[in-house]
């Protein structure tokens, strides 16, 4: 699939051919004739009004070619860099992007060592826009409103359809996860890749008090300084992705030796950083962030070194008088209603590890709608929709000591595109089935005349 | 003389191709029954178990375990030049006491022929050394050969894949070595050898409450010498049936064995007569092999059609007799799918695997190609279908060497209305870009090598391809976004750019750009035949290709190694006849001036000198 071959093919129409061609016409062809460059060529006929050249020029079906092998590897390229980064990573860098820039290594077959060198190509935003762009120039002055054209017309509004939806999506969609253990409820939606480091004070039963930093400033040496917060936080290391475990005891005394000033889960577990999970992973995980940090008093006394992951629980930090929870945790928000999980199943065909089932029951209360404990069940293609979000059966949480299913994490999407694929489905459907159809049957006469 | 044969074939040619395939299929059809006089190891393969999820034949689960193990379906002795069934070398697994359980060893010292029976395959060189094995010429071992370096195989398996019980953390697999796979694998063949011989699998005690819950003999074993008792119901008796049947063969007593085995089967038939239908329909389907059968027909048909093309008195006759004869095999594939499906009692659903996909995309190739053969009675089609249609049998066939080829679904997957539409429909068009991409090879080397492009034959096979491009293009535009209404449907999200939907995405981008480039005069005949031929690398990707995804290409370890490996080989083939595709004009056969010197076209052609051609001469020079 190298681009000389591509060239060699499409461009180098060869004479010869040109022959059989005229003896027999294409059967579907648009009726375009538009990029001959005759027309251009031919200054004798009636000058053309210069928007009307310049939509010409947008419109050449050239362009479209040459976008369609564009957009072939940008999504090429877009699959094979997931063995590498997660999917949403991938799709944020090469998908919803104006340019990027492909590693090398990518760009061989993922077949090269990594490497910092890269080639800049540019990214889904701007192929799709200059796609649009050519689309609407080409009906603007190619298609008339006519009963043969309907088809293509059809097809390409589809087509359009499609392409805002997914802008819509790329821009608007907000997906997080919830997780519940047996027997709790829940009314958080955490979103997995937004790590945030928060600080909290709790005011009273209802309200609290929550300083958070952005994951974007969380980073090797970064020091944190605010006054919203009653330290300074040097950042020592900052992990995207990360393992556990707890200190065994033969290796307490070792490492108490070496850290002598480690504080909190810092004095008895231990993380280290593993690769980012990529998006062809099987299990569909999702990274996991930890950091070491220093903390400073604001009387400039030190706190000792502290480790912040999301694997862990918040910690109780006593600053003065004043008591806080500290963590590094997932973004979330909260949700005006709650779910309580009665049970979570886990079924497998028995005899194997296959699948077979997984089955929340759910137990939904919205005091602002009136609803007391409605049963709902949440399994494998049977989501819930409740007030414009899908929650659907993802995964579940196993106790580390039973290893046995002891919660389920539902997936939560909220798009508000999600309509346009369903417009835009039936329109190219139908708009195919003219198209072609039209052409079959066009065909199928010829042939009984004859 | 030969004249009049010609004529009696061209009168009768469709009733040949229709008796040819009959017969063919007729032949194997034939069912093949046990000597009254031994062990009747076939009718034991009636015996229902549960094994992978699935209510199956004794059958099935010998000729699945025989093909992980050998790759074949039968047990080939090559000392005594005999074939056994799968159920005989099943029943001598099942009679050889545990090999590892040292006690039953010291109690029952006859091993049976299991021990001896070359089963285990092992073509890995390094393997072969690393367990000081005799490098023989049929690559299978016995287990008697690997019997001393069984301990030492698995530590070195345990050391690869890691071992949580003893701390061992193994090696990532996405960094094995080819040798590492190969290690692996046979541990786990070994060990499979060793469930079936400790009877832990398959399942076939059935569960008193009629559930799908079945237990393993040596389960039951266990509970019976816990507790000292053997209750009255189903299970009990199942468990005294197969206690004795297996100890009837172990002392060789045929008639007991036989009798036993007989009783039983009869009040199986009468307790639960719909199971045992479909115990009967699914040996049947096994025995009879129907894609084997049609795999080997298709050589046959384009064999034919080759001649037709080579001898021109029998040429009309041959073709016909051909197109009929593959109408009759395509009868047989499909019905094969069919039979597939109320096995695995999902009507509609005619893909739920790699191995069905394959199956299924024969299937259509030689559907359409039928369909577009029966507009231009060219014999081109035919040629296509038979050659894709061998093809992808050849592959379905390379994928069966896994085990199951019906093996139950992943929970996501498990909806039948889905998977009939979507699956389906983007299932089939990979097809149609399969068969556009083999009409494009057709175009390029028919072209290049002989006459036949000469006249209408280059516009007609141009037009062919045009119209399987259309349906490629609504099907795998249909398929994705059905898949995107599923996914929606199901996870909340229309698009998810993992590498299954890009590479259905990479299809229908393909094919627009070849209808484009098309409608906008950019390539004519020969490049359209060109980008279809490249687009069998696009098609193979989203195909085949994705699913290596996880390896990386540049680990050449890996169970997928080799597959990957033949997907790069075969991609590199397409691209070597695209450009092909691109020599100049003068180089085709077809399509350079005729040369009065060699007179290219063949005795007896009617075809009248190529009055286009010559026209464009003086462009050429």
């Amino acid at each position: 699939m190298d681009k000389t071959a591509i060239s060699a093919g499409t461009l180098a129409p060869k004479p010869a051919e040109a022959n059989g061609q005229a003896a027999a016409p294409p059967v579907g062809t648009n009726g375009t004739a538009a990029p001959a460059p005759e027309p251009a060529m031919k200054p004798d006929k009636k000058a053309k009004h210069p928007v009307r050249q310049v939509l010409e020029l947008l419109a050449d079906l050239r362009i479209t070619v040459v976008l369609f092998v564009l957009s072939l590897f940008i999504v090429f390229w877009g699959t094979l860099a997931q063995v590498d980064n997660g999917v949403w990573t991938v799709v944020a860098k090469y998908f919803r992007n104006w340019y990027v820039w492909v590693p090398l290594r990518v760009v061989f077959f993922n077949a090269l060592d990594k490497s910092s060198a890269a080639i800049p190509f540019p990214g889904g935003w701007l192929i799709g826009g200059a796609m649009l762009v050519n689309l609407l120039a080409a009906h603007a002055i190619r298609f008339k409103l006519a009963w043969n054209r309907a088809g293509i017309i059809l097809i390409h509004a589809g087509i359009i359809v499609i392409m805002l939806g997914e802008l819509i999506t790329g821009l608007y969609q907000i997906e997080g996860q919830m997780v519940i253990k047996n027997g709790q409820t829940v009314n958080q939606v955490m979103h997995p890749g937004t790590a945030e480091f928060a600080l909290i004070r709790t005011l009273d039963d209802k309200r609290d008090e929550v300083v958070s930093v952005p994951k974007s400033r969380l980073y090797n040496d970064a020091v944190i300084d605010d006054p919203n917060l009653p330290f300074t936080m040097t950042i020592i290391d900052y992990m995207v992705n990360s393992e556990f475990r707890q200190l065994k005891k033969e290796e307490k005394k070792d490492y108490d030796a070496k850290n002598p000033d480690a504080q909190g889960h810092a004095r008895t577990h231990i993380v280290k950083k593993i690769d980012e999970v990529n998006g062809v992973d099987p299990n569909a995980r999702h990274d996991v962030p930890s950091m070491y940090a220093v903390l400073t008093g604001r009387d400039g006394k030190p706190m000792g070194k502290w480790l912040f992951s999301a694997h862990l629980e918040n910690q109780f930090i006593k600053i003065g008088d004043k008591e806080y929870q500290v963590a590094l945790r997932y973004k979330q928000k909260e949700r005006p209603f709650s779910f309580y999980l009665e049970k979570f199943e886990h079924e497998v065909f028995p005899g194997t590890q296959t699948p077979k089932d997984f089955h929340s029951y759910i137990l939904l209360t919205d005091p602002e709608h009136g609803i007391e404990a409605r049963p709902v069940e949440i399994y494998m293609n049977a989501p819930l929709y409740y007030r414009g979000e899908t929650f659907y059966q993802s995964s579940w949480t196993t106790d580390p000591m039973t290893r046995k299913a002891d919660g389920t994490v539902l997936q939560v999407v909220r798009n508000p595109g999600w309509l346009m694929p369903y417009i835009a489905c039936l329109l190219v459907g139908v708009g195919m089935l003219v198209h072609f159809g039209n052409t079959l049957y066009k065909f199928v006469d010829r042939r009984v005349v004859r | 003389m030969m004249l009049k044969i010609a004529e009696h074939m061209a009168r009768y040619a469709v009733w040949y191709g229709i008796a040819l395939p009959i017969i063919w299929f007729g032949i194997f059809m034939w069912p093949v029954r046990d000597k009254a006089d031994d062990f009747h190891v076939r009718l034991f393969g009636r015996l229902p178990a549960y094994d992978g999820g699935r209510f199956k034949p004794m059958d099935t689960v010998a000729r699945n375990n025989l093909m992980v193990l050998t790759h074949r379906q039968a047990y080939r002795d090559a000392e005594k030049g005999q074939t056994y069934p799968a159920t005989k070398w099943l029943l001598d697994v099942m009679a050889t006491p545990n090999p590892l359980n040292k006690g039953l060893v010291r109690i029952l010292p006859n091993h049976g022929e299991a021990w001896d029976q070359k089963v285990f395959r092992i073509e890995n060189d390094q393997v072969i050394v690393m367990l000081k094995l005799d490098r023989n010429e049929l690559l299978r071992y016995s287990f008697r050969d690997l019997v001393k370096s069984i301990p030492y195989l698995f530590e070195e398996a345990g050391r690869i894949m890691g071992d949580e019980d003893q701390d061992i953390k193994g090696i990532d697999p996405k960094h094995w070595t080819l040798k590492d796979a190969k290690v692996v694998e046979l541990a786990n063949h070994v060990r499979q050898f060793l469930r079936i011989s400790g009877q832990e699998t398959p399942l076939v005690i059935p569960n008193p409450d009629g559930s799908d819950q079945w237990k393993p003999f040596s389960n039951y074993m266990s509970d019976v010498m816990r507790t000292g008792q053997m209750g009255d119901d189903v299970d009990a008796r199942t468990f005294n049936f197969y206690w004795k049947l297996v100890s009837h063969y172990q002392n060789d007593e045929k008639d007991k064995f036989n009798s036993l085995l007989d009783d039983h089967l009869r009040e199986l038939d009468k307790a639960s007569p719909d199971k045992m239908k479909r115990i009967d329909t699914e040996i049947f389907f096994n025995q009879f092999a129907p894609f084997y059968h049609c795999l080997e027909l298709y050589v046959v048909l384009a064999l034919l059609v080759a001649l037709s093309w080579l001898a021109p008195n029998w040429s009309e006759p041959l073709r016909k007799g051909a197109f009929t004869a593959m109408a009759v095999v395509f009868v047989f594939h499909l019905s094969g799918l069919i039979v597939r499906m109320y096995l695995q009692n999902r009507m509609f659903v005619f893909v739920t695997n790699l191995y069905s996909s394959a199956v299924f995309i024969g299937l259509g190739c030689v559907c359409m190609c039928l369909i577009a053969e029966w507009f231009y009675r060219n014999g081109i089609a035919i040629v296509v279908g038979s050659v894709t249609g061998f093809c992808t049998l050849i592959i379905a066939h390379m994928l069966s060497l896994d085990g199951d080829t019906m093996v139950m679904m992943q929970a996501v997957l498990d909806t039948n209305f889905w998977l009939a539409t979507h699956v389906t429909c983007v299932t089939l068009g990979y097809t149609a870009a399969f068969v556009a991409g083999f009409m494009g090879i057709a175009y390029i080397v028919l072209g290049m090598f002989t006459d036949m492009l000469r006249k209408d034959g280059a516009a007609n096979l141009s037009r062919m391809t045009y119209g399987v491009l259309c349906a490629g293009m609504f099907l795998s535009f249909v398929g994705t976004v059905l898949g995107g209404l599923w996914a929606d449907y199901s996870w909340g999200r229309f698009w998810g750019w993992d590498p299954k939907e890009n590479g259905a995405l990479l299809i229908v981008i393909w094919i627009a750009l070849i209808l484009h480039a098309r409608w906008g005069g950019m390539v004519k005949q020969r490049g359209i035949a060109v980008l279809c031929v490249m687009g069998n690398c696009v098609t193979s990707w989203s195909w085949f290709g994705t699913n290596f995804l996880g390896v990386g290409l540049h680990a050449y370890g890996g169970a997928k190694a080799d597959s990957m490996m033949a997907l790069i080989m075969i991609d590199l083939a397409f691209l070597a006849i695209a450009g092909m595709g691109c020599l100049p004009l003068e180089m085709w056969q077809s399509f350079r001036p005729e040369q009065p010197a060699t007179p290219a076209t063949p005795p007896g052609s009617d075809q009248p000198p190529q009055t286009g051609i010559t026209k464009i001469k003086p462009k050429l020079a």
